[in-house]
């Protein structure tokens, strides 16, 4: 069970929480103009670093709020973003 | 006007005939049905009688004592609106029902179902989290400790609760 600092409620259990995968994926300012393979990478494509990786956790049980932190993906160190 | 004289008492509360409820010295629990419950959107505190729980940024739940008359919105909705010009304000009393948890026990006994250390929680403050797998607000008044569960949970959280109270009764 990891523990995760949320920026409003404090440390918490990780089931109060769900994982939004890679944080700063902005949408698209113009997706129609976009080509498929663009379209396909912003949908589909994330990195999968071995190491620190910065990623969106929303707290569902709590304050209801997204939010972005840095966590090691070998060692599940989690630190502020 | 159509004769509504007696409809509040057709209501039933989610732990109504479960029995629920214990009495000891240390501890005791007690369902407080009907609350009026209201959510306010607001970045400051928002001006309202009874109990202002802060659930979360510019979140808020108030806690009044239940409605006299039958209606579709509790009047306390109108009367927090009235006082917080420009805040969203939504009756949300059918939403969760209150339990109490009151004695020395009260926050070892909670925290055999959750993860949230309650004995570093002020007066006058509340949290939201799980509690024995069901999404819960925990507020802190001076004597009591208060549960908000949903309905769909609170027949769980009454016997979670009444088999945790075991070792304190
Ligand atoms: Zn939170």
């Amino acid at each position: 069970m990891l523990r995760i600092p949320c920026p409003h409620c404090g440390e918490r259990d990780e089931t109060e929480f769900h994982y939004g995968g890679e944080a700063g994926v902005d949408y698209p300012a113009d997706p129609s103009a976009l080509a498929d393979d663009a379209w396909a990478a912003y949908l589909f494509l994330r990195a999968n670093p071995r190491g620190w990786f910065r990623e969106r956790w929303f707290h569902g049980s709590g304050c209801r709020l997204w939010f972005a932190l840095e966590r090691h993906t070998v060692t599940d160190e989690i630190r502020s973003a | 006007m159509a004769d509504v004289t007696g409809v509040l008492d057709l209501r039933r509360s989610p732990l109504a005939d479960t029995a629920f409820g214990v009495t000891s010295p240390g501890l005791s629990l007690d369902e407080l049905p009907f609350r009026s419950l209201v959510e306010v959107r607001s970045p400051e505190p928002p001006t309202a009688p009874g109990l202002v729980w802060r659930l979360g940024p510019a979140w808020w739940l108030v806690d009044d004592s239940p409605t006299t008359e039958p209606a579709l919105e509790v009047p306390l909705a109108d009367e927090v609106r009235a006082a917080n010009p420009g805040c969203p304000v939504v009756d949300v009393s059918a939403q969760r029902t209150t339990i109490v948890v009151t004695g020395e026990h009260a926050t070892r006994l909670l925290a055999h179902g959750c993860a949230i250390d309650l004995t570093v929680l002020p007066v006058g403050e509340a949290v939201q989290g799980d509690l024995a797998g069901a999404q819960v607000v925990i507020g802190r008044t001076a004597d009591e400790l208060r549960i908000y569960v949903r309905p769909a949970f609170a027949r769980h959280l009454a016997a979670w609760l009444t088999d945790a109270a075991l070792p304190y009764t």
